[in-house]
């Protein structure tokens, strides 16, 4: 044989040998049990909240904890087909999920602030008719609201967000037959609309309570109906732009998954939560 | 041990040449095997919505509002369409400017450092682009367009980023294919007393054209697959430009749809089939533009080959019908027509009518007039200007990766310390270092180069050298092109399905390494095996005759002559993909990443933390980290630059001696 | 003149070819005389060069490419499926036009044949390069610089080397295609003294279209005309007493 078959060969023959030990290994010695790895996954608002759990959890329970994202569907589908341990869902759970078998724990609250740009001077607190006839677009110019002579750029989360639906369905609730206008920039996370809004003269959006108290400058929040929101305001229902967060789990929690509930639940826990920016159930 | 009368003893040669043919025919066979499944996949799960909602409407339908039940796919069709148009528009002029410019007009010592600096983009993850194109490209766009861009993010944005981004692509492919050119045709063609320009223009360029077709394509491919960035700035409303040439309005494209709506979707739903099927449109798109291509290729071939045309079916060129004559006024009236109306839909956008036709009319005449002085102008004085704006162009691309890299340096320099490279996060990303991040992209590169290269190569040479051009083996070229347009999200949800869900699901529940690598390695197959199979093709033939005549076989032939001859445009198409592997979000956010972990895993089928991946996680929800942001796009940065580094090395050294 | 049937190394009988529906060789029958130059002449498009290449099958590498008759080398049959065609080729090498050095070293060059027959042994490659590059009078120009380019060389260093090159595997029969008609008088002339040094050890067979290049090396001549062997004989006969008509009208230059 040459030297290029022969080292085909050893290629090959590499490669081989690396593949079956690799899955030797894996099958056989050092894999995670399952009982020490929980796997934890889905919306990317939970996300940074469950990471920060993570760093306590993990040593508190001697467990291995993997925390990924794609979104609260991807978690709830991968709940329901074990992928997952623990999915995090921004939102109720809808009822093709319930009856494929998943249990809803709802860990924490969130509100849904709604945030404008610094460009805009004279807007302190909009009304919900006013914000939905904004994003309907009947209204497009801030001076029509009290504010100065700039057109609105009207920014939003993406269809399906959990965000989103929170803010659509008030907004639905509040004026009949509501529905968002076509020239709306899109965004698909907290940061990007924060960034988009705090960037672009004349813009509104809206993005989870705790992201719009950690904006420094740009952007302002607004009180809806006179109310700002805070954890008070989430909590006793005046503040009425919010929603549930939930974690998922295949038929009643068991094992460690029940144990991190429990303990998200806890003192402990909700205070991790108030600190993450979210509402602690009260 | 036979000898034969000349005393030369011979070892079995023969069986060794067939062994390698089944073997090189096997793993090309696992490559079309895996392109299969990945199209049956995707067919598979849009078979719903045609059912449900109907080709045709899905088509032709004009509203996108799947949460009320409707699925009207036109908006996102169209605005792919603009999108990928404006940025190679943007990106073809450039990027063979560019290409030309290094490989016809800067000296050799300059070309030695141009082309790999040019690479330099292909490393720059997607997130960063779209991070530049948040931070640094809208604001700008405002400030020069104020009236026009109520929002920044547009239309415009959308191609300029994608065009930026297509650039590495279509300039090292492109110069690849250039630098194969041999020397002779060059030589014959000055010999004449032609200079270099007229040379470029009428001899270089035209042989070249194969590669440069494909370079066109695999950087369209890779503008209508970009996901991440195009969603950052343009926009997204699924809306129809009002004027349809109106660039700065918002538009959607297919692939921010796709991973704008695929998180939140419910399994199963007619939504999520349609999804799919958007995504099967995609596709469908790049095979057109594929064919096309390739159709116009072979035209040009024709035209400066003098070749007969391969196919029954072949419409005769403008010059058979006409007469070259007329036909290079038909050539130029048609051009003049296009400058006009694209002056006037350009203008259009700024001012009222009369002015709109005003300035278009100015722009034409102003165009006519150039050509004609131009033509009166000596051949040199039209090369020093040729020259000249080759040199702006390059000067151009070469601020642009100024602007992007700087940009990132200087907002990540700050966060970069001994701890941030090797200490653990802590306080959920804000702070604390990104070590498992870092070497969870090490290890994701290092396993996918391990499964995409030697099935890559193999069947690139496989396709090159041993299969026939039969309609099987352009099949396969055909899917390969269309396979390397699909977006990443998508191969990120067959990652998902196939292989966390199926293939490794008896070995680990959960994320794992090992099924991003896998996930990765499919996503890069495509040009890995299309960029082998041109370097390849491009070997001369007279360098396998000389083999075969002194009586070697073809695997001798192909391994001690025509592969080593090959390395330089194989360890282009390696370059491009792994730096694309290292950077890319979407398919290792649905395989393999996590965003936090306290210690590095020890086994291939643990998930892990991975540089592009925290990046996009801390941009989303982990409000005031910028720094942190920045520095972990610097250190990915590095981390390709690296890697492009060695390659580069190491295609240098191959390419010593080797221009013929 | 008597000839035996062992003084031919290769024997052409009736040989027609095809690419695909057209037909380029028309029951061409040659001898090719060991230890001779044998010379193919004729104008433009006759077949010449496509009869030296089925000699060593070279024509395989072209699609559709058919091949009827017989064509002996040594006794074996060289169209025989059985027949290695590798086998073939090491033992009737080839010079081509076009140089074509492959782009690696002048030693690296030499060596390439030998190596791929399997000789590993670094002294015996460097005895078999040096051997073969004094065989084709290259030797003195280049063995101070083994290790460069074979691109470097001038276009008739770089024939010579090819001719190194294949003479490297030992080959009976060296087959020549049109080897001179790129190079200029002075290196055409060495290749042509080089030709007839060959000559005492190898079988060589050259196809030319400079009539003065063949009368003045070669030993016998085939002089072909649109795909057939208009005549054969040996070269002063051809030359000066032709027998057909056509012949005596291409050597005297009244054609076309």
């Amino acid at each position: 044989m040459n030297n290029s078959t022969k080292m085909l060969t050893a290629v090959l023959l590499t490669a081989v040998i690396c593949i079956a030990g690799t899955y030797a290994v894996a099958a056989g010695g050092s894999h995670q049990d399952e009982s020490t790895t929980l796997n934890v996954g889905g919306s990317t608002t939970i996300q940074p909240m469950m990471v920060s759990f993570q760093e306590t959890f993990e040593g508190y329970a001697k467990v291995s904890m993997n925390v990924t994202s794609g979104g609260s569907s991807v978690g709830a589908n991968s709940t329901i087909n074990g992928t997952l341990d623990v999915g995090m869902c921004s939102r109720d759970l809808k009822s093709s999920e319930l009856e494929q078998g998943l249990v809803a724990h709802i860990i924490a609250k969130d509100g849904v602030s709604v945030i404008i740009n610094s460009s805009v001077t004279g807007v302190s607190s909009l009304t919900l008719e006013q914000i939905a006839a904004i994003y309907s677009g009947e209204i497009t110019n801030w001076k029509d609201v009290g504010g100065n002579d700039k057109e609105i750029a009207v920014i939003a989360r993406e269809d399906g967000s959990g965000t989103r639906e929170c803010f659509d369905t008030v907004m639905s609730s509040t004026v009949s037959g509501w529905k968002m206008k076509s020239v709306v920039s899109q965004f698909a996370s907290t940061g990007a609309v924060t960034n988009a809004v705090t960037s672009t003269p004349g813009a509104i959006g809206y993005v989870s309570l705790g992201a719009a108290e950690k904006i420094t400058s740009g952007a302002y929040t607004v009180a809806v109906d006179g109310v700002m929101p805070s954890v008070e305001t989430v909590n006793d229902g005046t503040y009425e732009i919010q929603r549930n967060l939930v974690l998922a789990t295949k038929g009643p929690a068991q094992g460690m998954a029940a144990l991190l509930i429990a303990w998200i639940l806890s003192d402990e826990g909700q205070k991790i939560v108030e600190e993450s920016g979210f509402i602690p159930l009260s | 041990m036979e000898t034969d009368s000349n005393g030369l003893a011979r070892k079995g040669r023969i069986s060794g040449d067939g062994i390698v043919r089944y073997a090189l025919t096997a793993v090309a066979s696992v490559t079309v095997l895996i392109i299969f499944f990945i199209f049956l996949f995707i067919f598979l799960n849009s078979t719903e919505a045609i059912s449900s909602v109907g080709l045709i409407e899905f088509l032709t339908g004009s509203v996108w509002e799947p949460l009320s039940g409707s699925f009207g796919a036109m908006p996102v069709i169209t605005g792919t369409v603009l999108v990928t148009i404006g940025s190679i528009a943007i990106a073809l002029p450039l990027g063979l400017g560019a290409a030309i410019f290094i490989s016809e007009v800067a000296p050799a010592n300059a070309r030695k450092v141009l082309k790999p600096l040019c690479e330099v983009f292909a490393g720059i993850p997607s997130v960063v682009y779209g991070f530049f194109g948040l931070v640094v490209l809208l604001p700008l766009l405002r400030a020069v367009f104020p009236e026009q861009l109520l929002f920044g993010s547009s239309w415009l944005a959308g191609s300029i980023l994608l065009g930026i981004m297509a650039l590495p692509t279509i300039i090292s492919v492109s110069e690849d294919a250039l630098r194969a050119v041999p020397l002779s045709y060059r030589e014959a063609s000055v010999a004449m007393g032609a200079t270099r320009w007229e040379t470029t223009r009428k001899v270089v360029v035209p042989a070249a054209i194969s590669g440069i077709s494909a370079a066109a394509i695999l950087g369209i491919g890779r503008a209508i697959g970009e996901t991440m960035a195009v969603m950052m700035v343009s926009g997204n409303a699924a809306i129809f430009p009002d004027p349809l040439w109106d660039v700065f309005s918002l538009v959607r494209t297919i692939t921010a749809t796709l991973a704008l709506e695929m998180p939140e979707v419910v399994v199963g739903s007619v939504h999520y089939s349609s999804l799919f099927l958007l995504a099967l449109i995609l596709m469908v798109m790049v095979f057109v533009v594929n064919y096309a291509a390739r159709a116009l290729v072979r035209r040009t071939r024709r035209r400066f080959g003098g070749e007969q045309a391969v196919g029954r079916f072949s419409l005769p060129t403008m010059r058979d019908v006409l007469g070259a004559q007329t036909a290079a006024r038909v050539r130029s009236g048609t051009a003049l027509t296009v400058l006009f109306a694209a002056s006037a839909m350009a203008a259009s956008l700024f001012t009222g009518p009369y002015l709109t036709f005003g300035s278009a009319a100015a722009v034409t005449v102003a165009a006519v007039i150039v050509g004609k002085v131009a033509r009166r102008l000596s051949p040199a004085i039209r090369q020093k200007a040729a020259h000249m704006s080759l040199l702006a162009v390059m000067a151009l691309v070469l601020a642009l990766l100024a602007v992007i890299i700087g940009d990132i340096v200087i907002k990540g320099l700050p966060a970069i310390s001994l701890e941030f490279i090797f200490g653990f996060p802590r306080d959920g990303g804000t702070s604390g270092g990104i070590y498992p991040a870092l070497v969870g992209t090490l290890k994701l590169v290092a396993g996918t180069a391990l499964i995409a290269l030697p099935l890559g190569i193999a069947s690139g040479v496989y396709l090159a050298e041993y299969a026939r051009d039969t309609r099987a083996t352009r099949i396969i070229g055909g899917a390969l092109d269309v396979l390397n347009g699909t977006p990443s999200v998508v191969f990120g949800l067959f990652g998902l399905v196939a292989v966390v869900g199926m293939l490794l699901s008896g070995l680990t529940t959960g994320y794992s390494l090992l099924a991003g690598c896998i996930t990765l390695a499919m996503m890069v197959l495509p040009v890995i095996i299309r960029t082998t199979e041109e370097a390849v093709s491009a070997v001369p033939h007279d360098l396998r005759e000389a083999s075969l005549a002194m009586g070697a076989t073809k695997w001798q032939t192909v391994a001690r002559v025509v592969l080593p001859a090959a390395l330089g445009g194989i360890m282009t198409g390696t370059i491009l993909s792994l730096g694309r592997a290292a950077g890319e979000t979407a398919p290792i956010m649905f395989t393999a990443a996590v965003a936090f972990q306290s210690s590095i895993p020890g086994s291939v089928l643990s998930p892990v933390m991975a540089l592009p991946y925290h990046l996009y996680y801390l941009s989303s929800e982990v409000p005031g980290s910028q720094t942190m942001q920045y520095g972990t796009a610097l250190v990915l940065l590095m981390v390709v630059l690296v890697m492009f580094a060695a390659a580069s090395v190491i295609r240098r050294r191959s390419e010593k001696g080797v221009r013929w | 003149m008597v000839t035996t049937e062992s003084d031919n190394v290769i024997e052409i009988s009736n040989v027609n070819l095809w690419y695909g529906d057209k037909q380029a060789l028309f029951d061409v029958s040659m001898p090719v005389r060991r230890n001779r130059i044998t010379a193919l002449i004729g104008p433009s498009g006759c077949g010449k060069s496509t009869l030296l290449r089925s000699m060593n099958r070279m024509n395989d590498l072209v699609d559709g490419c058919r091949l009827e008759g017989r064509m002996l080398f040594g006794g074996t049959d060289i169209y025989s499926p059985n027949t290695d065609v590798n086998g073939i080729r090491t033992r009737i090498g080839m010079i081509f036009q076009k140089p074509n050095p492959f782009p690696m070293s002048i030693r690296d060059n030499v060596s390439y044949g030998p190596r791929i027959h399997g000789v590993e042994d670094r002294e015996e490659l460097d005895e078999i390069v040096e051997r073969s590059l004094v065989r084709s009078a290259l030797w003195d120009e280049v063995h101070d610089r083994l290790d460069k380019s074979a691109l470097a060389l001038s276009g008739g260093q770089q024939q010579r080397l090819c001719i190194a090159r294949a003479l490297a595997v030992s080959p009976q029969v060296i087959l020549m295609d049109e080897p001179t008609s790129a190079l200029d008088p002075m290196a055409t002339s060495k290749i042509e003294d080089l030709a007839c040094e060959l000559e005492k050890d190898y079988t060589v067979v050259i196809v030319t279209h400079n009539m003065q290049q063949a009368s003045r090396i070669s030993d016998y001549t085939g002089f072909m005309y649109l795909g057939k062997m208009a005549e054969f004989g040996r070269t002063e006969g051809i030359f000066n007493k032709p027998k057909e008509e056509l012949t005596e009208r291409y050597i005297t230059g009244r054609f076309g």
